[in-house]
């Protein structure tokens, strides 16, 4: 299995589902607290999960980020960290259905600002501003105890210093800004990446046409200056019943581009499978040990039949969509289901006083929003850094990640 | 803000405006935690409805999801006597709440319509508002609603306000509930045009359209109008600040539905509009009577809600044929059952093989082995005991039961052993609970319905006199409280039967009991609505006597009284029945003799034929009564002078009598107008003849003269006078007397009759 030193990464997973009992005890200035309330109601309620998408959460996330930390009063750096660690529980911990991207964000936040203080670090430690006793008197990962206001030797420190002090409010803040661009330029990088993967007169079956992420792909491919004449065919499931509409949609803007274009029924995509070329699936969340979460159903049987045909499956995220988490439980907690009103919606209502006609009591309605894709079915996975082998993603996630 | 005065206090909870959007309008919810109705009764004495948990959150809680989501400024919750239990709530539910949460303490309000002026008096509403009732469960997207309020608000300016209204499939889908209603809508713009509301179960039930709703509709517009019986009516209603102001005005209004919505749409002088906003895909409904607890407790359990859905809102857990359950501390056997549609709260324990499904288990509750649960309702503490069997039933706080319970509403703080009860509302679970004979599932359901008419009066008062009585033993009062119900059921049962074949009622109520054993094996349980169809049968069959006009008066005319009456007489021994009855008597005397004597004042002051029809109609509206009564006076009082003039001996009885008919004759044909009236007309005359102390033959006299000269001036026709007089020749019971009188008039008539055809010829 590809499974990688998950037990370091397992802690995260552990933490966030244990939070649910500890949110009352979290809690920070009361501005702060109605900020954060705020948002996570509009997440809870505000929208129906087939129309949120982890594009706009990041976003969201970002901009309550940089506001807390504006809001925030600390007088350590550590303190400073740890309230981004609380911040981090409380929303992940909140928020139901779940929505992941929040979460990644404030730990991608929580790594690159640790990183520049390491880096800070070193730099003093190299200029040799920093007497060497204090630093090692310390534990391990007590670097930032070097900023904090010690009693006494807080003045030397400072007076030594002033010239080059740590300004970490201004440093998150452009490290949120970094970020946010990031989000915003995902679509670009992955298409420098994923181009050369599409080729002339080659079949692309789309199970996932709620994706914002595959659609700019292919329009970007259609635009593609370098090679004018690259044709291509898109099948696209219809994804009922949650996606129906944006299915539909998705293929209307392809084929006002030019692309050919074919819509199935969800269910035909076995008999459709001997022709295609590749499948590209975008998707809500990929997980440390490769595998994804996937916000339409029936992407499982896609990935099984590709499998079944060998066909490549190709998955394309931005790095925001990756998460520290390792998946257990998998059923019990990503799996959303959704409002059964959809599914049974053409049957005589159940709660008619009169006459007996229809027995619903061993009748149930389902509909799951999300799907599962494990690790070994998805062939290679694009991101705005690279491609990479779901084995490989776990190196992906260190590299990026805070997951302590 | 609110002011303070000396009964009504207001506390402020949360304080979390936002003073950066000064100018944006701020959006008020107004939000009644009472309904003023009784429909939960034996567990609505000390607990508001509001707070009645369904899948382990009380009804407030959902109402409260649905004003977050409708990013509500300040939320105004208008609470009754139970103002402690929801402050106490919302303190301790909910940390941080998105908006400013005002408690209001109005425990005078009678009504719905009260609550909004006292409100209205407080000057705590600033413009706009919704009005929404602490027992909504909705998903409907409100944003959207909002945006069509504000532009109608901004087209029409008689605008007043915005009812938000739900779909469903079919006329008798179960969400409907009690209040189900018929609203006409205009198709270009969405005007509600009519609103009247519908008793369920009456079969081919009609609606009057009055053509006069089309008038202020230009000719050539070509206007489409759907009259709709498949919306759901959950009272989220958008309104202006001309809302209160109109219920200011009318200080008689006091429901929302049939006062209010209704008088604006039929009132000439108003010209307010009212507008419909019909959602087609969201859900929302009330819950206000059992039938519609349990549906929308299944739809919840069923995700027919989402993203309202129990794992969401309760965290809980979830498993896929629709389990859910509470992790903190639940103890489950290793051989207990599980099935689908089940919530479980926390800290409960359930046994072994134990099977449960299709239920909800409260918080804290002990549930034994070898137990069956299914399609039923068990809130918290609860201990039921090992081998109990409890199926399509409800069970309040802090009950223990052992044995079998179906179709049983259990009322809190009960203790059942060794006995097994079907079919029965448990008002009482005191030492021996005679009245409710296992066996004899008749007998329970009789007194189930009839224990629900009685308590039809206000919650309120209801509340405040039950909770003088639970201040004793608990048990004893329990029991009391029983026995009451069943006398007042032995009354009630024959009063009904005075008016109605005793054979009939038995099978209806045969009937009834049918459809309970067979739904009994059904997905729903609470064969309320049988029940309540009897109970409405029963209701007309109580008041047919009269015409239809009359008969809706007089339901209205009940109702108020219920509200006005005092709740110390209500628990007297025989209960309202005897109150009821002799009240309205007493009005309908009252009336009689303010009457006569507006009439005595008319003919002696000889006034103008219209005025005295004023006066008696300014009269009859204010008493509401009907034309019967109007008659009676104008006879009485008519007779009562011939009498004057023949004992003074100013005139003979005929020159009287044609003297006085001739000028007032007329003044009877305004207050008669079909067929029926007539006959009554008649009937009074001869009534009114009779009381007069004339001597007999001055009597026939007086009346063929009467009868003579009202068929002059056309008054009456003789077709009319003939229907009459062989219905009741028919009749045997009649006094030989009037008989003889009426007698020699018919005789003249159709001797006329006859002449007039011969002539003809």
């Amino acid at each position: 299995m590809s499974y990688v030193d998950t037990n370091s990464f397992a802690n995260v997973g552990n933490t966030s589902s244990s939070t649910f009992k500890k949110q009352h005890e979290i809690s920070f200035e009361p501005e702060i607290n109605e900020m954060i309330n705020n948002f996570l109601q509009t997440l809870k309620t505000n929208s129906q999960p087939t129309s949120r998408s982890s594009y706009t959460v990041s976003l969201e996330t970002l901009n309550v980020l940089k506001k807390f930390i504006g809001f925030m009063k600390f007088h350590t750096t550590e303190e400073f960290m740890n309230n981004l660690k609380k911040l981090d529980l409380l929303m992940e911990g909140n928020i139901k259905p779940k929505e992941f991207c929040c979460g990644n964000m404030i730990r991608r936040v929580i790594f690159m600002l640790r990183e520049e203080i390491n880096n800070y670090n070193n730099s003093l430690k190299q200029t040799g501003d920093i007497d060497e006793d204090t630093a090692n008197s310390k534990p391990v990962g007590s670097m930032f105890d070097l900023l904090a206001r010690l009693p006494k030797e807080q003045p030397q420190v400072n007076s030594n210093t002033k010239s080059k002090k740590f300004e970490i409010r201004a440093t998150a803040i452009n490290i949120i800004r970094e970020l946010t661009d990031e989000v915003k330029n995902i679509d670009e990088q992955i298409f420098q990446i994923g181009i050369d993967l599409i080729h002339d007169n080659e079949i692309l079956l789309i199970p996932t046409p709620d994706s914002k992420t595959i659609l700019n792909f292919l329009i970007n491919v259609k635009k593609d200056k370098n090679w004018k004449k690259r044709n291509f065919t898109c099948i696209i499931t219809e994804s009922y019943p949650n996606n129906l509409q944006k299915a539909q949609k998705f293929a209307l803007k392809l084929s006002d581009l030019g692309i050919d274009t074919i819509i199935i029924p969800d269910s035909m995509v076995f008999a459709v499978m001997n022709k295609i070329g590749k499948v590209v699936i975008g998707c809500k969340q990929i997980f440390s040990n490769g595998s994804a979460i996937v916000s339409s159903t029936g992407v499982q049987t896609v990935v099984q039949c590709a499998k079944e045909f060998r066909v490549p499956i190709i998955v394309m995220a931005g790095l925001y969509k990756l998460s520290s988490i390792s998946p257990f439980d998998i059923k019990e907690n990503y799996l959303e289901v959704g409002g059964s009103k959809l599914t049974g919606n053409l049957l005589p209502k159940q709660h008619k006083v009169t006459g007996h006609e229809g027995d619903y009591s061993r009748l149930m309605m389902v509909n799951n929003i999300n799907d599962f894709i494990a690790a070994e079915f998805i062939d290679i996975i694009i991101t705005n850094t690279g491609a990479y082998s779901p084995s490989f993603m776990y190196r992906v996630v260190a590299d990026n990640y805070e997951y302590s | 803000m609110a002011k303070k005065s000396g009964k009504s206090s207001t506390s402020v909870i949360n304080n979390s405006i936002n003073d950066n959007n000064q100018e944006e309008v701020k959006l008020q919810a107004v939000v009644l935690t009472d309904s003023y109705q009784t429909r939960f009764l034996p567990l609505t004495y000390d607990k508001p409805r509001c707070l009645m948990t369904l899948c382990n959150k009380p009804l407030l809680f959902y109402t409260l999801e649905f004003l977050k989501q409708a990013k509500i400024d300040e939320v105004i919750l208008v609470c009754g006597i139970h103002l402690k239990q929801i402050e106490a709530y919302i303190k301790n539910e909910f940390d941080w709440l998105p908006f400013k949460v005002t408690l209001i303490n109005s425990v005078e309000s009678r009504s719905i319509g009260d609550c909004i002026r006292d409100i209205d008096n407080r000057g705590i509403i600033s413009g706009d508002f919704i009005l929404v009732i602490g027992d909504l469960v909705s998903n409907l997207d409100f944003q959207k609603a909002y945006e069509f309020h504000l532009e109608k608000k901004k087209t029409d300016k008689d605008y007043i306000s915005t009812l938000c209204l739900g779909t469903c499939s079919d006329p008798s889908d179960r969400l409907r509930g009690k209040d189900a209603a018929t609203f006409m809508i205009q198709d270009d713009n969405s005007r509600c045009l009519y609103y009247q509301e519908l008793s369920n179960n009456e079969k081919g039930a009609t609606i009057d359209i009055d053509p006069d709703l089309f008038d202020d509709i230009p000719l050539n517009m070509d206007a489409d109008f759907t009259l709709r019986n498949d919306l759901v009516d959950c009272h989220v209603d958008i309104c202006t600040a001309a809302v209160p102001a109109i219920f200011q005005e009318n200080f008689d209004y006091q429901s929302l539905r049939s006062d209010f919505t209704k008088g604006v749409l039929a009132s000439d002088l108003l010209k307010k509009h009212i507008y419909a906003y019909v959602t087609e895909k969201e859900y929302c409904a009330r819950v206000e009577s059992w039938q519609t607890y349990d549906t929308v407790s299944q739809d919840l359990i069923n995700r027919t809600i989402y993203p309202l859905s129990v794992e969401n809102l309760n965290d809980y857990s979830f498993e896929m044929p629709n389990i859910y359950k509470d992790e903190r501390n639940v103890v489950l056997a290793q051989s207990c059952v599980i099935e689908k549609n089940s919530v479980i709260g926390k800290n409960t324990k359930i046994g072994n093989n134990t099977v449960i499904e299709n239920s909800v288990i409260g918080e804290n509750c002990v549930i034994g082995e070898n137990c069956v649960i299914k399609n039923s309702y068990i809130w918290d503490r609860n201990i039921i005991l090992n081998d109990s069997k409890i199926l399509h039933s409800l069970v309040a706080e802090n009950c223990r039961i052992s044995q079998t319970l179906e179709d049983c509403i259990v009322k809190k703080n009960i203790t059942i052993e060794n006995q097994s009860f079907l079919g029965v509302r448990l008002l009482s679970g005191g030492p021996n609970p005679k009245a409710y004979d296992s066996d004899s599932e008749e007998d329970g359901w009789d007194s189930d319905s009839s224990s629900d008419e009685d308590y039809s009066s206000s919650e309120e008062e209801e509340e405040d006199s039950l909770i003088a009585s639970s201040e004793d033993d608990d048990e004893d009062s329990d029991s009391d409280e029983g026995s009451d119900s069943d006398l007042d059921s032995q009354t009630k049962m024959s009063t009904f039967q005075k008016n109605l074949a005793v054979g009939e009622l038995q099978k209806k109520i045969k009937n009834s009991t049918v459809l309970l054993s067979t739904n009994a094996n059904g997905v729903y349980c609470l064969n309320e609505h049988d029940v309540n169809s009897l109970q409405y049968q029963l209701e007309e069959a109580n008041l047919s006597d009269d015409s239809i006009v009359s008969t809706s008066k007089k339901q209205k005319q009940k109702k108020k009284k219920e509200r006005t009456m005092s709740s110390t007489s209500y628990y007297t021994e025989d209960g309202e029945d005897f109150d009821e009855e002799s009240e309205e008597e007493e009005e309908e005397e009252d009336f009689l003799t303010e009457g006569i004597a507006t009439m005595d004042r008319a003919l002696e002051n000889n006034h103008d034929l219209d005025t005295a029809l004023l006066e008696l109609n300014t009269l009859r509206m204010s008493m509401n009564v009907s034309y019967h009564e109007v008659r009676i006076a104008i006879c009485t009082s008519i007779f009562k002078r011939i009498y004057n003039f023949v004992k003074t001996q100013t005139l003979p009885a005929k020159e009287a009598t044609i003297k006085v008919f001739n000028t007032w004759g007329p003044l009877l044909k305004r207050v008669t107008f079909d067929k029926e009236d007539f006959n009554d007309l008649f009937d009074t005359i001869e009534n009114s003849i009779i009381e007069q102390p004339f001597d007999i033959d001055v009597a026939s006299n007086i009346a063929f003269v009467s009868f003579n000269t009202l068929y002059n001036i056309d008054m009456i026709e003789e077709e009319h006078a003939l229907i009459w007089w062989y219905k009741n020749l028919n009749d045997e019971g009649r006094n030989a007397e009037i008989n003889m009188i009426v007698a020699k008039w018919i005789e003249w008539l159709e001797q006329d009759d006859e002449e007039s055809s011969e002539e003809e010829e």
